[in-house]
């Protein structure tokens, strides 16, 4: 085989991508299209992420990975003949509290928080749709009602200490600084006891040191509880530092995708990046 | 905080009445109502009753709007249906709770109806709905002698003695209606405060805060508004039913939007999503209107003109205030002077 003939194979690997069939993947999807009247933000995508697997997806701005994000969690609908998998059920036709409860977790590119909360309230109140007494017990704060409380509060703590948030848990969060907010989000949503997290761009407008911290806290999450993570990620560094697969998209459809490494020596990667062809 | 007290539990850190202060105060203040009606008058007595049933109703506002964040501007209509309901059943001797129970699950029922469209909408669009309701039974249903049938008749007497269940425990005289009304709103005020120190009552907050955010977080957006409405509409149900109770007679021009806002009023002094600040609300509203509707009146018959018309006036210059001054209401005020009291001079 020449060398023009070795790099072909390589590229054309990168475009088909090894990796896992979606019915078997902690998250998956096959032939999604969604389309905003004639602009197609995602063309045809096929994704299949394992289970405890890292993996970013990374591309210009206006390359579908938020649009897929919000696929993959249910907000968006995509169009007919789509299907979205989690956890090998396949959840095409499920509304996002569904898929939720199910084992998917998300942060917010724009945080989304409950912004008048403190944060030990805004983290308890997504704990309470995870575990919830019935309307009765509650109301009458009797059996369940006052012994799932106690034990969402005990939960709650846990995370705010893992997270480093105990100093903030009575501050409201729309007076925190950026980086404490992002961390909020990540509370928030390890409240649901995830197996899989969506990050769309967790680490966006972090300083170096919160950036370091964000980090830590992933890789602890990842190592140490097997936790399933998507991150979209516009910090090459960090993923290619972080990621054990990465996938480029670009306008809508998937350009490469394998480990960090071989993707980051695509010519075709390269160019999207720099436009230098 | 007091110092030296602590907690050694979750269960206790999360309980209603916490410190040494709270449970003095709740030893020392709980009883008071209930001496109160025979040491008062007896127009004092029917004064705080009217204002304990209007808890209840605007504790199930609170529910909707203050924890859902849903606007709802059928308060009136709620009430009424709950009031010709209880008044049908008290009529056929079934007895006040029974009547109640009744006449506030037709309510909910009816506002679970009325948030349906929630599926689609909100905000906006929920408010012209309840609006709708609220015309509906005002300007065509309880006054149409046509469906007497269904509501019993536009004007109805409501017995004076009626059974708690059937005739068991008959209840007539002014005390036992302010006993009645005050054991009931102190079970929803109980019930409310549950809600909001629950999962319940958290996820409605979520929804009333970030509805996408909610959604995204696993909670049924949909399936929780409707439940607030559900509430909501059984305990303002309930206080209809016990306001006609408590006059013995109804007229659908009780139930007037101008209720509705009166409501809204006590609410939003108090502060939105707060059971206190509702109370606080409603006990200020009443205790001021009726002070000042005596004042109307001396001025009327000084004048000779119609001075009690000028009443509305009032509401509406207790809503420019609260909201210019303090538009988490007014409990959200003392909690920021309580909490520079207990800073000073330290404040920063």
């Amino acid at each position: 085989m020449s060398a023009d003939q070795g790099a072909e194979t390589r590229a054309a690997s990168l475009r088909s991508g090894a990796h896992v069939p979606p019915e078997e993947a902690a998250i998956g999807c096959r032939n999604v299209t969604k389309t905003f009247g004639s602009i197609t933000a995602v063309d045809d995508v096929e994704l299949g992420i394992a289970d405890g697997e890292w993996v970013s997806i990374v591309g210009p701005n206006g390359a579908g990975k938020t649009t897929l994000l919000n696929i993959l969690n249910g907000f968006y609908t995509p169009d007919a003949g789509s299907d979205v998998y989690l956890n090998g059920e396949e959840v095409s036709g499920r509304p996002e509290h569904y898929r939720a409860r199910h084992g998917l977790g998300r942060t917010f590119q724009g945080l989304e928080l409950f912004e008048s909360e403190d944060v030990l309230e805004n983290v308890m109140t997504t704990r309470a749709v995870a575990e919830r007494p019935n309307v009765l017990s509650a109301m009458l704060y009797y059996g369940t009602g006052r012994k799932t409380e106690a034990e969402n509060m005990r939960f709650v703590e846990e995370i705010l200490d893992y997270l480093e948030l105990w100093e903030y848990r009575h501050t409201t969060v729309s007076t925190l600084p950026l980086g404490v907010q992002r961390r909020v989000d990540l509370a928030r949503s390890l409240a649901l006891e995830p197996d899989v997290l969506l990050l769309d761009e967790a680490m966006s407008g972090l300083t170096f040191d919160e950036k370091y911290d964000m980090i830590r806290f992933l890789t602890d999450l990842h190592e140490e509880e097997g936790l399933t993570l998507v991150m979209i990620e516009h910090d090459l560094e960090v993923v290619t530092a972080v990621s054990e697969r990465m996938i480029v998209m670009q306008k809508g459809g998937v350009i490469a995708r394998g480990p960090p490494e071989a993707v980051t020596d695509d010519p075709e990667v390269a160019r999207v990046y720099t436009g230098v062809e | 905080m007091p110092c030296g007290e602590y907690f050694t539990d979750y269960e206790s850190r999360m309980g209603l009445v916490r410190w040494r202060t709270q449970k003095i105060a709740l030893a020392v203040g709980l009883p008071i109502p209930f001496i109160a009606p025979f040491l008062l008058g007896g127009g004092t007595t029917t004064l705080l009753t009217q204002a304990y049933i209007f808890a209840i109703a605007v504790l199930g506002l609170n529910v909707i709007l203050g924890y859902a964040g849903e606007i709802v501007l059928a308060q009136g209509a709620f009430m009424a249906i709950g009031a010709y309901s209880t008044s049908r059943l008290l009529a056929v001797g079934a007895g006040l709770f029974p009547a109640l129970a009744v006449g506030g699950l037709i309510s909910a029922l009816v506002a679970v109806g009325f948030g349906l469209p929630s599926f689609r909408v909100k905000g906006f669009y929920i408010a012209i709905s309840t609006l709708a309701l609220q015309f509906i039974a005002e300007e065509w249903f309880f006054v149409n002698s046509q469906l007497a049938f269904i509501h019993g008749g536009t004007t109805q007497s409501l017995p004076s003695n009626v059974g708690l269940v059937g005739s068991v425990g008959t209840l007539g005289t002014t005390v036992d209606k302010y006993l009645l009304a005050l054991v009931l709103m102190l079970v929803f005020a109980m019930l409310s405060l549950n809600l909001s120190r629950t999962g319940i009552g958290k996820t409605f907050r979520a929804i009333h805060e970030n509805d996408l955010s909610a959604s995204v977080l696993g909670v049924n957006v949909f399936k929780n508004k409707l439940l607030a409405f559900a509430i909501g509409g059984f305990m303002i149900g309930v206080a209809g039913g016990l306001f006609g109770f408590q006059i013995g007679f109804i007229n659908a021009e009780y139930f007037t939007i101008g209720l509705t806002l009166e409501h809204y009023v006590m609410l939003l002094f108090g502060g939105l999503g707060r059971v206190w600040g509702a109370l606080l609300g409603v006990g200020v509203v009443t205790l001021v209107q009726d002070y000042l509707n005596d004042g109307l009146n001396f001025l009327a018959d000084l004048t000779g003109t119609n001075a009690t018309a000028l009443l509305p006036v009032f509401f509406g210059a207790i809503i420019i205030v609260v909201l210019a001054v303090e538009p988490k209401g007014v409990l959200a005020g003392l909690g920021k002077i309580k909490e520079y009291l207990r800073t000073w001079p330290f404040a920063y």
